[in-house]
């Protein structure tokens, strides 16, 4: 585990289950059988104060294109480097593209002597490698299964959705200030700032949508093992929905594409990592 | 005056902005304003000019060590321009160092200088139409955003209809409002100020639009955000000089 690093990985073992679901949108359609191997997966998303030591440890690793540092956010660029603005560590990295949170797992892997999953520079991805790496969807909803056995939201304030109780919206970094968020208005929670789920996970519904691995596609009708995704595309999943998104469109099965290179303040990530 | 005159004189070249009212209701007695964003060799004379080059101001500006915007930072702190890309819009300039500059063409011109409002440069930008964005009421991707990574030369937008380009897309540009918080949260300083126009880092056709506001941490440097310059000419009988 690297010095500092705020997150602690989960295991999770090898099964085979039913994703997607016939309740939500045409999105979900079909369900169907998945074949899973281990896996673990970080009990929270990686922090602004994880983000801001890679940030600077390896600064050549991301360029501008890769992380958005216009209000609101908790990591600025001054003329000597990517800064952390201050009373913002605990909150997880917004602002960031797939290939920025793509990235942040390969400099995880090599600090620990594993092999990088990424190329970077060729957009590419190598996930029979044992270095860190998103997690694909399948592994996601396999996680937020367990975590949330009756496969919803039940306490309004245990969930930052668009429909966050009082007590979770007093955590909003608005309330504090905190990276130029306002107060009254739609923000991230710190990471483990509410409680766990029933498998230790932290804000998994809720709070910011998760860079997957899988490019986004249609569902592929019939039983299969580890899927990875579209072959081809620009868009990537994202999972969990976030403080923008109402909290009846919150559960383990629901999932939204994203612009791969998109940088905005609603959506995060957590690594995952081979068992 | 063609763009690529506009780019390589030594100091800006202004458009005039006639009188009318700003958005929100005041009104203006016209003003100036810098036909393109401010440039690489432009900034690059003040630099020579102040002395500037010999060392680092990272309260004015900062520079990326690998290049590639037209202002390199040497490993003992001084600058070099790379001459083939001063047409760029220079970026890595603080909000603090675009003011510096205004400050000081206005001592060049012996007129006041400044940066925009944020309403001020939304007049502008908007035209006698009030258009959504600078060239009209659609969103054109392949005129103001195309697929970049990093910014292009000034003037490759035509003008608008007061004479000014490129003020949607390409680099954001500092304006001299500062960001402040709600009342009931104390309303003090964040220590942000507003950028606007877009940036070829953002996609959704809204952030470009004249009247969108973003902001960023006033002692930013980044390769997407430039600033262009509002030169006051006073008129006779005009209180509303500043």
């Amino acid at each position: 585990m690297h010095v500092g690093q705020r997150f602690t990985m989960i295991g999770f073992p090898a099964r085979v289950l039913t994703i997607g679901s016939v309740d939500l949108t045409a999105s979900e359609q079909l369900p169907h059988e998945v074949e899973l191997d281990a896996f673990a997966l970080g009990d929270t998303c990686v922090t602004a104060a994880d983000f801001h030591a890679f940030l600077r440890d390896a600064p050549a690793d991301v360029d501008h294109a890769m992380i958005d540092c216009i209000d609101p956010c908790f990591v600025v660029h001054r003329a000597d480097g990517f800064q952390l603005r201050p009373g913002c560590g605990d909150y997880p990295m917004i602002q960031i593209s797939f290939w920025a949170a793509a990235a942040y797992c390969n400099w995880l892997s090599r600090n620990e002597g594993l092999r990088a999953v990424y190329d970077i520079g060729a957009r590419s991805a190598d996930l029979d490698l044992d270095g860190y790496r998103l997690p694909t969807e399948a592994e996601w909803e396999a996680a937020c299964r367990d975590g949330y056995p009756d496969g919803a939201v039940v306490d309004p304030d245990g969930c930052n959705s668009a429909d966050a109780g009082p007590a979770c919206c007093k955590l909003r970094a608005g309330e504090t200030l905190a990276g130029n968020f306002l107060p009254g208005h739609g923000a991230p929670v710190p990471v483990a700032s509410l409680p766990p789920d029933a498998a230790g996970l932290h804000e998994m519904l809720g709070n910011l949508r998760e860079w997957c691995q899988d490019r986004y596609g249609a569902y592929v009708p019939g039983r299969q093992r580890n899927p990875r995704g579209a072959a081809r595309g620009a868009f990537r999943v994202v999972r969990g929905g976030s403080f923008i998104d109402p909290a009846d469109s919150l559960g383990p099965a629901s999932r939204l594409a994203a612009y791969e290179d998109t940088k905005c303040e609603v959506y995060g990530f957590r690594v995952a990592r081979p068992r | 005056m063609s763009a690529d005159a506009t780019a390589t004189t030594e100091l800006p070249a202004f458009a005039d902005v006639p009188a009318g009212t700003l958005p929100g209701g005041t009104p203006t007695g016209g003003f100036r304003l810098s036909v393109v964003p401010t440039t690489v060799g432009q900034y690059w004379h003040y630099l020579v000019d102040q002395d500037l080059h010999r060392r680092a101001a990272p309260h004015l500006h900062g520079f990326p060590a690998g290049g590639g915007t037209g202002l390199r930072a040497t490993p003992a702190g001084t600058v070099e321009l790379d001459e083939e890309l001063a047409r760029l819009p220079v970026t890595g300039v603080t909000w603090v160092g675009s003011v510096a500059y205004c400050e000081w063409v206005g001592n060049q011109l012996g007129a006041p200088c400044r940066l925009p409002t944020a309403a001020e440069w939304h007049y502008a930008a908007a035209g006698p139409r009030g258009l959504r964005w600078a060239l009209g009421d659609d969103f054109d991707r392949k005129t103001y955003a195309p697929a970049a990574s990093g910014p292009r030369p000034v003037g490759a937008t035509s003008a608008n209809a007061f004479g000014l380009r490129d003020m949607t897309g390409n680099v954001f540009e500092w304006c001299a409002d500062p960001v402040t918080a709600p009342e009931s949260a104390g309303g003090g300083a964040l220590g942000s100020r507003v950028i606007k126009g877009g940036a070829y880092t953002v996609r959704n056709p809204e952030s470009f639009e004249n009247a969108t506001v973003f902001s960023a941490d006033e002692l930013s440097t980044v390769p997407y955000i430039g600033f262009r310059v509002l030169y006051k000419f006073r008129v006779f009988g005009d209180a509303s000089s500043d």
